[in-house]
């Protein structure tokens, strides 16, 4: 378990965090990477307005017609980023290339079942099936540790 | 360039797959039959076959062609042309006398069983591995949750 002290202080300026460990693993890496992430919501355009998303909140991401979507719970949101710049900036969120066109957060993954072809069916929560292509079931792989 | 190096090693290595099958099999008959060796005649069929079967079998399940369509239309459409294609076999073969009903209900019967015993076998494998996937995505959601 992890041990974690928050010390309140009207003394503090700024919001320090400090991480003690033995070594620095996967896990902490990943931890690091989310706190230095909430830095970096996603901007995404809704019927017209610009909105901040947490990445936390997306269940995938799709490319279509050279423009990038957001899929949440409940909106579609069209982000300015390329699936790749994504892909690079949210990996350790647990988001992973799942096909040429798309990029899906492994947290809102609800099922995983394996077609005879070699790809793999993915039911997010809110029940929308989509697919790995064979080139990039290595990645969820990678994620799971298998 | 790539995807076509890469398409060709895929159907490369399912021709091969089909082709080790057939022989197997056909070994296996031969210990109850007494065939001891195999023709030259026949090792161009078997082939022949595993070609054609490697061929349907990409094109159903691992091209992008049948994306959209339900894999269980996909798979009684693979079902039943991979019967079509081995009855014609059959009769440009001389495997058997396709005209004679006995023979034919035979061969349909063979088909079915092996058919529906190779497709339950992939559905057992694939559902033991849905399982280890899904155990893992648990297992990961929870270390998530647990830190």
């Amino acid at each position: 378990m992890v041990k974690i002290t928050v010390d309140e202080s009207d003394k503090y300026e700024e919001v320090e965090i400090h991480i003690k460990c033995k070594q620095v693993d996967g896990y902490l890496a990943q931890v690091i990477a989310m706190i230095k992430g909430q830095e970096e919501k996603i901007i995404g355009y809704y019927q017209g307005i610009t909105q901040l998303i947490e990445p936390v909140e997306v269940y995938y991401f799709e490319s279509v017609d050279k423009k990038t979507f957001a899929y949440t719970k409940q909106e579609v949101y069209e982000v300015s980023l390329r699936l790749y710049e994504l892909e690079e900036r949210y990996k350790v969120q647990g988001f992973f290339r799942a096909s040429k066109s798309s990029i899906i957060n492994t947290n809102k993954i609800k099922q995983i079942i394996p077609r005879i072809n070699g790809r793999i069916e993915v039911v997010v929560e809110n029940g929308e099936k989509l697919i790995v292509s064979r080139q990039y079931v290595k990645n969820l792989k990678e994620i799971l540790g298998l | 360039m790539n995807k076509f190096i890469k398409n060709v090693g895929e159907f490369k290595f399912l021709t091969g797959m089909y082709f080790f099958g057939i022989v197997i099999c056909y070994m296996i008959i031969g210990l109850f039959t007494g065939i001891e060796s195999i023709s030259l005649s026949t090792l161009w069929q078997i082939i022949f076959v595993s070609i054609m079967g490697a061929g349907t079998q990409y094109v159903f399940f691992f091209s992008n062609v049948f994306k959209k369509i339900s894999q269980k239309i996909i798979a009684c459409t693979h079902f039943v042309l991979n019967y079509i294609i081995l009855v014609i076999l059959s009769g440009i073969f001389d495997w058997f006398n396709i005209s004679y009903i006995p023979y034919v209900v035979g061969f349909t019967v063979g088909y079915i069983i092996l058919y529906w015993l190779i497709f339950f076998s992939f559905y057992i494998y694939y559902k033991a591995e849905g399982e280890v996937y899904n155990k893992k995505l648990l297992e990961y959601k929870n270390n998530k949750q647990l830190h």
